[in-house]
């Protein structure tokens, strides 16, 4: 990219619309949609329903998660699903051996891939751009292949079954209502936790960090800490998803909990509703999961695969034309209209 | 003493068909500072093209190559008109995700168009091994080696010799300053672009024999060649050759004397080792691993 001589420094480096998010409409449309998904809740009882609900649900916690390091301090992360997996196999594998329930497994969890997290963000410290990607993709790949031939203590590729007795301190339920309650609930306090990041000063040194990190060290941040304790943060939060999925699916096996895709998946989310923003990763999972399982369902067998054709394309023309999502399209089109209204005001109020 | 030479001949080899395999997307990165995350689907691609014309036309997998190698340069023209140029500018994230969309639509089409089953090509040279002293090797892998070692070394005099070599080189090394010695670096980005995908397409025909062809084949493989150019240097060609051969050699040795659901986890292991001590690769440009690429 040619630098300008005139500018200070380069301006949009990252994808966002402005590196401290306005709220104002995208406040009000994120308030529906979340109302909207509470009454959901209540209201809706056909069980194919509430298990896609619950999908969304976790999914949408899942890039919250993912969006702390990827989005607000740009470490763009290929490797989540690490993170993800050891979380669902810690807490059940203490379960499962030490008959420790999921409750407190789940913090195990939490920590190891919180530590594995910073660990893995403070040994890259160095590396930037797609070199960061891939080693995070490295990481993923390498916990994989640990998972599937660490057979003594994750089962391999036969995976992990946790047995299906309910029992509310093994985190096992008869019916879909406490785990759907459980994962709207991760969803909100992500969330909330999001908005939180967004306007404390904590958020403003991460925003910092990821767009001027030699002016975020002038002023006193240091880049390095802020780094690790965001993907620390990201990490843990994701193990805990992955506890949440682990007991609602009762089976684990490396080749689908900690693929590729799946972190991909975390990513393409967070992208599609608006990297950096707290209700982007909420606004991508609310379409995507739903969305491909509507038509994985109604397109089965005569074009497997279809929808993710459709899909890849609609990544594809969003990040060419929209880098800044669903939330960026809101909160540029509320801008619009309210410089209209504005404009329209004024205009009336010169001309009685 | 003979099970040792036999890995490391057979390390080597492999090694150069991981070359072959990763030489285009270092290339694209060295030139046009991107990195392609479809590249596992042009290997597909061409994988797939090949496959079709030997059981449709006839001819092997090599003779293949004069239709797949057109194929991907022209696939790989239209994808950089339609996807990396209008990116190329933005933050590199942009092109990372747009790459990767495009990765999952190829995937999903070849899923769609061909099955998830497995394509092979019958075994030439009738499926024997070649014997050299006590060393058995599949044919299908020493002229796959030898192919992959010559185009390498043909791509590296081009580079070194050529006009549009010299031109590569110099915006490699400035892109602002190539521009105002008169390089043409948006048509020299299109043009590596492609060629770079055709290099897929040469690395296509070689491991069409070697391996069964699926739509995810790619990602199998791309990872390889991510190891391959990180720990090479990206956008050294050299590198990659080296690279491959490291690669190669890990997956062998470590098949065999450790276990061989371990040889994967070690190339990624030492992947993260080179990032770690060593970010710019053995042969790579200094500083890109420092500061991102796009800036």
């Amino acid at each position: 990219m040619a630098t300008s001589l005139t500018e200070g420094p380069a301006p949009g480096k990252f994808l966002t619309l402005a590196f401290a998010p306005r709220r104002g409409v995208l406040s009000i449309v994120e308030l529906v949609v979340l109302a909207v998904c509470v009454i959901a809740v209540v209201a809706i009882t056909n069980r194919y329903a509430v298990d896609i609900m619950i999908r969304t649900f976790l999914w949408a916690g899942l890039a919250l998660s993912w969006n702390i390091a990827g989005g607000y301090t740009g470490l763009i992360s290929f490797g989540h699903a690490a993170f993800f997996g050891i979380g669902a196999y810690t807490s059940t594998i203490l379960l499962l051996r030490y008959n420790i329930s999921p409750w407190i497994g789940m913090w195990a969890g939490a920590l190891l891939a919180g530590c594995v997290g910073a660990v893995l963000t403070i040994i890259c410290a160095r590396l930037r751009g797609p070199f960061f990607i891939l080693s995070t993709l490295a990481v993923g790949e390498v916990t994989r292949l640990a998972a599937l031939n660490w057979r003594s203590l994750t089962g391999g590729s036969e995976g992990l079954e946790i047995a299906p007795v309910p029992s509310a301190i093994d985190m096992v339920f008869k019916s879909q209502w406490p785990n759907l309650l459980l994962v709207l609930a991760y969803m909100l306090v992500l969330f909330a936790l999001s908005i939180w990041i967004e306007q404390t000063r904590y958020g403003y040194y991460l925003f910092a960090t990821r767009d001027d990190e030699d002016g975020a060290s002038a002023i006193g941040i240091n880049p390095r800490r802020m780094r690790a304790l965001a993907m620390a943060m990201s990490a843990a939060l994701t193990a805990i998803g992955g506890t949440l999925f682990a007991q609602y699916f009762l089976y684990l096996d490396p080749t689908h909990i900690i693929s590729p895709d799946i972190s991909f998946q975390f990513a393409l989310m967070c992208v599609l509703g608006g990297l950096g923003t707290a209700s982007g990763p909420v606004f991508g999972a609310l379409i995507i999961v739903p969305l491909s399982e509507l038509l994985r369902g109604s397109l089965s067998g005569s074009a497997s695969g279809l929808h993710l054709v459709i899909y890849g394309t609609i990544v594809i023309i969003v990040m060419l034309y929209f880098p800044s999502g669903i939330s960026g399209a809101i909160a540029r089109g509320s801008a619009w209209l309210w410089s209209r209204t504005r404009s329209a005001a004024s205009a009336g109020m010169k001309n009685p | 003493m003979d099970t040792l030479a036999q890995l490391l001949v057979s390390g080597v080899m492999l090694g150069g068909i991981y070359a072959i395999m990763s030489i285009g997307l270092t290339l694209i990165f060295g030139v046009v500072k991107i990195v392609n995350f479809a590249h596992g689907e042009f290997l597909m691609l061409g994988m797939y093209t090949a496959w079709a014309i030997t059981s449709a036309v006839g001819g092997n997998a090599y003779t293949a190559v004069i239709v797949v190698v057109p194929v991907l340069l022209g696939f790989g023209a239209l994808v950089y008109l339609l996807i990396i140029r209008p990116a190329v500018d933005k933050p590199h994230l942009v092109v990372v995700f747009a790459t990767m969309g495009l990765s999952i639509v190829m995937q999903n089409l070849a899923l769609v168009a061909m099955s998830a089953d497995l394509r092979d090509v019958p075994p030439m040279f009738g499926g024997a091994p070649l014997r050299i002293g006590p060393i058995y090797l599949r044919a299908e892998l020493v002229l796959g080696f030898v192919i992959s070692v010559a185009v390498t070394m043909a791509l590296m005099i081009f580079i070194k010799r050529s006009y549009i070599g010299k031109a590569i080189r110099a915006t490699v090394q400035d892109r602002d300053a190539a521009m105002l010695m008169g390089i043409n670096v948006p048509r020299l980005f299109l043009l590596t672009f492609a060629g770079g995908s055709a290099l897929v397409g040469v690395a296509a025909c070689i491991m069409l024999p070697l391996y069964s062809t699926f739509p995810t084949v790619g990602l199998n493989f791309v990872l390889i060649a991510y190891v391959v150019v990180v720990i090479g240097g990206m956008g050294s060609m050299e590198g990659a050759l080296l690279g491959g051969i490291c690669v190669g050699l890990v997956q062998s040795l470590s098949g065999y004397y450790i276990a061989p659901a371990y040889g994967q986890m070690f190339y990624f292991l030492l992947f993260l080792l080179v990032m770690i001590f060593r970010p710019t690769g053995l042969l790579g440009q200094r500083g890109t691993a420092m500061v991102g690429i796009n800036e």
